[in-house]
């Protein structure tokens, strides 16, 4: 286990997670991934790989203004895509294929990079690993563990799209637009295993052949459910 | 089309516009109001941030229309390309490439329209569409792998030379 005193990372003395020293939160704390340290825990509890739902702080936690308030917005997507491939391929669904567990990898490894691209990015001012829930998905079935991932990927799309508006930095705005094509990628890929031709059907494309839109506000409250943690986007731009 | 090529074409002709906080949220307004129907949220990513303005007074329309004109052929060359495919008689074997590739193709008829209908919207001149030679593609173009992938789209590198001289 290393000291957690990498930007980025909560100071362990500091942490309320002290007053309550359960293995998980202390394993959280000290530097590992919430869901990292989830998987582990659960290993010995329970004898399985699958995270424990709801157990974390339920904190509210503020993503900021401005192009770091979006940048934090768009690591914690990310964390929660990382999280949820993670643990997929921790415990793959029932007759998964290898060509499917080949590419649900590949998207792994890019939401990951992702995720740890932002928390470079965003230096001292990340906001912290949060808690993934898990609860509603049943790893076990395909059919869950595809419709959950393509409800990531959408969201994830209409986020970023969303997002651009509000970017202030044209650097940003350029990685933006670097990742957004990405996860529409594997939105692409993630609907043709649930339905063939549906890759960029008319759920998610519009009559003008735009991919969906939506604002910070209504991405949070679409994942909301998915997060132990509560996250404030009330200081993020608006316009 | 790459919208990140866009967006880095828009960096090169104009890099101090695109660093102004203000400017891009103010042709925002603009946009909306001039035309109308274009709502903020519907614009995608790359569009959204092509947008800059000049110090002073009103945007940088030349370099905005250029940009977009230049989106807008590429824009031309999918959609004939596609459209190519879709009519030619047994070039796609299967229904399920076909319905895909129609999908596909109607985006990109759909890009046109409204790249055209933004650029006249900022009080522009939309670019005619070009006499592309898709000549240079082996007898099967569309390289599809069996597990139903949509290949990258990325234009092909030396994208000059498909565009007729005329432009």
């Amino acid at each position: 286990m290393e000291p957690t005193n990498s930007p980025g990372r909560p100071d362990l003395a500091q942490q309320p997670a002290f007053a309550h020293p359960s293995r998980r939160n202390f394993l959280k704390y000290a530097g590992f991934s919430g869901l990292a340290a989830t998987a582990l825990a659960a290993c010995n509890k329970l004898g399985t790989t699958k995270p424990i739902p709801g157990s974390g702080t339920g904190k509210s936690i503020n993503l900021g203004s401005g192009d770091t308030g979006i940048l934090n917005y768009a690591f914690a997507l990310e964390q929660l895509e990382a999280a949820f491939y993670t643990a997929v391929l921790l415990d793959p669904y029932t007759n998964i294929s290898p060509f499917e567990a080949l590419y649900l990898a590949d998207i792994r490894d890019h939401e990951i990079a992702h995720r740890e691209f932002f928390r470079t990015v965003l230096g001292t001012n990340a906001i912290p690993d949060l808690t993934p829930n898990f609860s509603s998905v049943n790893f076990s079935d395909r059919t869950s563990v595809l419709t959950t991932a393509k409800t990531f990927e959408d969201t994830g799309v209409s986020a970023y799209n969303g997002a651009g508006s509000l970017i202030s930095s044209a650097a940003y705005l350029t990685l933006a637009g670097k990742i957004v094509s990405v996860e529409a990628r594997h939105a692409a890929f993630i609907r043709e295993q649930l339905s063939y031709g549906s890759f960029a059907d008319s759920t998610v494309v519009s009559a003008q052949g735009l991919d969906t839109s939506r604002t910070p506000a209504q991405v949070l409250t679409l994942v909301a459910p998915f997060i132990v943690e509560t996250l404030d986007g009330s200081n993020l731009p608006t316009s | 089309m790459n919208l990140l090529d866009v967006i880095n074409e828009i960096e090169t002709q104009d890099p101090a516009g695109m660093d102004k906080p203000g400017s891009r949220r103010d042709i925002f307004k603009q946009l909306t109001g001039a035309a109308g129907k274009i709502a903020l949220t519907a614009l995608p990513l790359g569009l959204s941030g092509i947008f800059q303005k000049a110090e002073a007074a009103g945007p940088s329309t030349s370099t905005t229309l250029g940009i977009l004109n230049y989106a807008l052929t590429l824009e031309y060359l999918e959609a004939g390309f596609y459209k190519m495919g879709l009519s030619a008689q047994g070039l796609i074997p299967t229904t399920r490439e076909y319905d895909a590739i129609l999908t596909i193709g109607t985006h990109e008829k759909e890009h046109v329209a409204f790249l055209q209908s933004t650029i006249k919207a900022l009080g522009g001149t939309p670019v005619s569409e070009p006499k592309f030679d898709y000549t240079w593609q082996s007898p099967r173009p569309l390289k599809i792998p069996v597990c139903g992938l949509i290949k990258d789209r990325q234009v092909h590198s030396p994208g000059a030379e498909l565009i007729s001289p005329q432009l």
